[in-house]
Parts: C-alpha cells; sequence; structure tokens
C-alpha cells in the first residue's frame, strides 16, 4: 500500500513539474483562449437570461462549439456568464462530452470551468490529455494559466501517465 | 273567365309580396355597409395603456390606428410598445387584437432591452396575456460585446429569458 502511495506521490511531482517547466507543458500549447479575444460560438438552442440587471447567463444548448482562434471546444451545453457593463467573460462552464482541441493537443473530460479573468482552468471526471503523443488520465485538473501550473488528480484511482504512447 | 281573373289578381298580390321583401333585404344590407364604415375609427398619435394590480404593465403607442369596432382588431402604425419600462418594442405596422389583447407585428421589429441590446426582426408576435413574444423569422441580436443569430425566437418579457432556436451564431467579446 505504501509503495503504490509513493508510487503515486513520484508520478503526481513528475507531472506537476512536466507542466511546471513550461517546455512541453500543455498549459502553454494547449489553453490558449485569452479574455481579450473573441470567441466564437454556435449551436442548435441558445437561452439567454438576464439574472440580474446587466448579468447575463448565455446558455448553449445541443452540439456546441467554441472557437477561438486555432482553439475549439466541442461539449453537449456550455454556458457563458457576461457582465454587459464591464464588456466581460466572468465564467465559463462547460458540460457533458466535453472535447477541447488545442494546436497540438486534445482533452476529454465530462465537465469543465474557465474562468478568463483569473486565467484558471478546471476539469473533471474522465479527463484524456493527448499532447504530442504523451497521455495523460485523471479525474481533476486545475490549471493557473497566469502561473503556468498544471495539477492532475485522480479520484481513488492512480494516475496513468503515458509519455510517447498516445497515437 | 273568373278563374284568370283570381290567377291575375294572386299572381300580383304575390309579386308585390316577394319584391316589398327583397327591398327590404337590399336596405337591410346597406344599412349593414353603413355600420360597417361607421365603426371603423381613425386615431392619430393612439396610445393605449395595460394596467395590473394598478401599475402600468405596458403601453402601446401609434402613430395612427384604424380600429374597427366590430371586430375590435386595431390595425396600426409606427408602433411603439413600452412593457414595465424596460423592453422598447418597436415595428413598422401591427395588427392589435383588442379582446385577446395579442399583437402582429410586422416590419423592421426591434426588442431594446435595457435601452442596449437589441433583437431585430421582420415579425412578431405579442402575447401580452402570457408575456411572451414569439417569432418564426430570422433573428439578429447585438449590443455591448455581443452578436448573434438564429432562426426563431420565444421571449418571456417578465422573467427576462429568451429562448432562440435553430443554427445559433455567436460571437462574445
Amino acid at each position: 500500500m505504501k509503495k503504490i502511495f509513493f508510487l503515486l506521490v513520484f508520478i503526481l511531482n513528475t507531472f506537476i513539474c512536466y507542466a511546471k517547466d513550461g517546455g512541453v507543458s500543455f498549459t502553454q500549447s494547449f489553453f490558449k483562449f485569452s479574455p481579450d479575444k473573441p470567441i466564437k460560438i454556435s449551436s442548435e438552442v441558445l437561452i439567454i437570461t438576464e439574472l440580474k440587471r446587466n448579468f447575463y447567463q448565455f446558455d448553449y444548448r445541443k452540439n456546441v462549439t467554441a472557437t477561438q482562434d486555432k482553439n475549439k471546444i466541442y461539449s453537449d451545453e456550455l454556458i457563458v456568464y457576461y457582465d454587459k457593463n464591464q464588456k466581460k467573460i466572468n465564467k465559463i462552464i462547460i458540460i457533458g462530452n466535453v472535447k477541447i482541441k488545442g494546436e497540438n493537443a486534445i482533452c476529454s473530460c465530462d465537465y469543465g470551468k474557465y474562468y478568463p479573468q483569473d486565467k484558471k482552468i478546471y476539469l473533471k471526471g474522465h479527463i484524456k490529455i493527448l499532447q504530442d503523443k504523451n497521455l495523460f488520465n485523471g479525474d481533476e485538473l486545475s490549471i493557473d494559466l497566469i502561473k503556468n501550473i498544471a495539477t492532475l488528480k485522480g479520484k481513488g484511482k492512480r494516475i496513468n501517465t503515458i509519455f510517447g504512447g498516445g497515437k | 273567365m273568373k278563374n284568370i281573373y283570381c290567377s291575375f289578381v294572386i299572381f300580383f298580390i304575390f309579386m308585390v309580396v316577394f319584391i316589398s321583401c327583397s327591398k327590404k333585404k337590399e336596405n337591410k344590407k346597406t344599412k349593414e355597409v353603413q355600420k360597417e364604415n361607421v365603426s371603423n375609427i381613425v386615431i392619430k398619435k393612439f396610445s393605449f395603456t395595460n394596467s395590473e394590480k394598478g401599475k402600468i404593465k405596458w403601453i402601446l403607442y401609434s402613430n395612427e390606428a384604424v380600429i374597427n369596432k366590430s371586430t375590435n382588431i386595431a390595425d396600426l402604425k409606427d408602433v411603439k410598445i413600452l412593457y414595465k419600462n424596460y423592453y422598447t418594442i418597436l415595428s413598422n405596422s401591427a395588427k392589435y387584437y383588442m379582446n385577446e389583447k395579442k399583437a402582429y407585428l410586422k416590419g423592421d421589429v426591434e426588442i431594446i432591452d435595457n435601452k442596449s441590446y437589441i433583437f431585430k426582426t421582420q415579425m412578431l408576435n405579442f402575447d401580452s396575456k402570457a408575456n411572451k413574444v414569439s417569432t418564426n423569422s430570422k433573428i439578429k441580436f447585438t449590443g455591448k460585446g455581443v452578436y448573434l443569430t438564429a432562426l426563431s425566437l420565444t421571449g418571456f418579457l417578465d422573467k427576462h429569458k429568451f429562448i432562440l432556436k435553430g443554427k445559433v451564431y455567436s460571437e462574445i467579446r
């Protein structure tokens, strides 16, 4: 049991360092969503609700595609919380069959949150990240785009990392 | 000879009755037509206020209204609906069904939300009882930092909720 724990800690540390080092860090090359650039979103249904004065919720449903430059997000549902006065997106929530395509990486998971102002991303559930033939598996991923730190956790499971094993 | 005379008299009476009846019918018809003409009322700078529990819910303004009193339908030109002082709905023309409190707006329809976001379309149904607007015409939404298009719209004005369907495309800055 101890051996497994140490192995888990070692793998986790390796992964965090790998992300921190920056050279091949997927935080740099993978998530390049910028709060300053426009996001193009298409879907079959959109529900706009003014939650409070000047604060809107844009709830996109069915075959959602969000695009910013070369980055794309595919999901069943995508919710944008928008502050009209400040002309800023406060939060984006992505739900169901989430796929994020970057320049040289693909990520899939069940659920995601993105805070453009804080430049933080949280992904949850069956996370698979494929980048440069390296495959990362886990259950929770948090990325700080300012500090350029990515932390992948496995809930009660081992974190699987295959370097050079992805297709 | 008597028989011939009798039958002639009967025929004459019948003809008189028939002609008088048909004349009455004609008179009735002309009276109805006159009534119809009388029942169309033209009002310049028309406005209609709808209140709920003592509070103004919406006000309908029109540059010219032709109201048919027999049908209670008003044909409106240059329409503006002010809903709870929050949404402004504009159109070139509209048919307002006074009994149902429903309006069918046509031509350059705009729903202006809080004086900034604008929905633009060519046709819009306004159901004031249900506080609902809807259209199956193409929709454009513009305003501060947001642009979007869709093929249909259903809006619940009291809930500040709008559902857009069909090829939704948007750009958020």
